[in-house]
């Protein structure tokens, strides 16, 4: 059976997209099929650490809303990018990612004209039943909108990002609660970019503490992460880092 | 109209206004039952009648009458499937927004 998890954070910049390839990348050197979509229609991005620009794209996400395509039409194989760095992945596992389009004219229809939700439930299922996916991870556009709500509603998991940050902290409480009230089976928070001065283990417990939610992983503000520029996946490049480390137990996690 | 959870669901679903499908947000504001079965319906994808009877604990004459009047509110889609009949949660499109057109005629230049 598959699962779908939702990556989210209720504010932008917490890491979200560079959280979802990386973890995309661990679940699937455990040999597994993963899908990644984009479904942050109106910001696109996480194609970058897998490589693409918008030369590479032909079809996105965008193009099967309209009706243009179907939806294993927008999935490219990835999985090169994850075989290319220093992880072994076996020979069954595989990445496919749907992007959104990052055309400022298409960006600009999708929002003029909006487009049926529905489609986008029928697409995710259609997905994991035809690129027989393991897991599908999406990437989701900050704050809650009517994709993000549907995401949420839908996963097996999902999975909050969020900076020790004031604003962070009230924002995930608004998600945390729109989450119960969408009766998620499993919710797991990710606190990210947390200085080196903090005892990530006393930041664990509070942050649980607060939010009555486990907490699958603290990461640490990393230098070699910002300096990487999301030109590649971190995990992939950099296996041993500490980073790295973190995101693989937080892989672990979701594959429990 | 009966008590228990048929009453409820229906009391639930009479109150609400007939729509051209549900929005997210639709979804969050229901009231406990009626958004538990929606939120369940939504996460299965296409459900048969049994499924839904299975899922309310009600009988096939109460399931039945609850999924008409789903039906008759606009919020449940309903499916012709390998000679089945499915029912599908029917989502609202989402509209798009009303900006002044020369933001969005600007934009459509930029990728001529």
């Amino acid at each position: 059976m598959a699962k779908i998890v939702s990556v989210h954070s209720f504010r932008g910049g917490t890491g979200k997209s560079n959280l979802t390839a990386n973890l995309a990348a661990m679940i699937a050197s455990r040999g597994t099929r993963v899908g990644v979509i984009d479904t942050d229609i109106n910001s696109p991005g996480i194609h970058v650490l897998f490589g693409m620009n918008e030369e590479d794209m032909g079809k996105a996400l965008n193009d099967y809303l309209w009706g243009r395509c179907s939806i294993e039409e927008t999935a490219y194989d990835v999985t090169a990018r994850v075989r290319g760095g220093q992880v072994e992945v076996p020979a069954n596992a595989q990445v496919y990612l749907i992007p959104s389009s990052i055309k400022a004219g298409e960006i600009a229809r999708i929002l003029r004209e909006g487009y049926d939700v529905g489609m986008l439930n029928d697409g995710f299922r259609a997905l994991i039943g035809r690129l027989k996916l393991d897991y599908l991870l999406i990437d989701t556009h900050p704050g809650l909108n009517e994709e993000t709500l549907l995401s949420i509603a839908i996963s097996d998991i999902l999975l909050i990002i969020l900076r020790p940050d004031q604003q962070d902290f009230q924002g995930t409480a608004v998600t945390v609660d729109v989450a119960r009230r969408l009766e998620v089976p499993r919710m797991l928070l990710v606190v990210n970019k947390v200085l080196s001065a903090f005892d990530p283990e006393a930041v664990r417990q509070e942050v649980e503490k607060n939010y009555s939610t486990a907490v699958a992983g603290v990461l640490p503000l990393s230098e070699d992460v910002v300096r990487l520029a999301s030109r590649d996946i971190f995990c992939v490049r950099f296996p041993d880092h500490l980073v790295s480390q973190r995101i693989g137990e937080i892989a672990a996690q979701v594959m429990a | 109209m009966g008590t228990g959870l048929f009453g409820r669901l229906q009391q639930e679903l009479e109150d609400r206004e007939k729509a051209a499908g549900l929005t997210m947000a639709d979804v969050l504001t229901l009231p406990d039952q009626l958004r538990r079965l929606v939120n369940w319906m939504m996460r299965q994808g296409e459900v048969g009648l049994t499924d839904v009877a299975g899922f309310l604990g009600l009988n096939e004459t109460d399931t039945r009458s609850t999924v008409a009047t789903l039906l008759e509110k606009g919020f449940v889609r309903e499916l012709q499937i390998r000679g089945e009949t499915r029912y599908r949660i029917r989502l609202a499109p989402k509209r798009g927004r009303e900006i002044p057109l020369n933001i969005w005629q600007a934009l459509d230049k930029k990728t001529d």
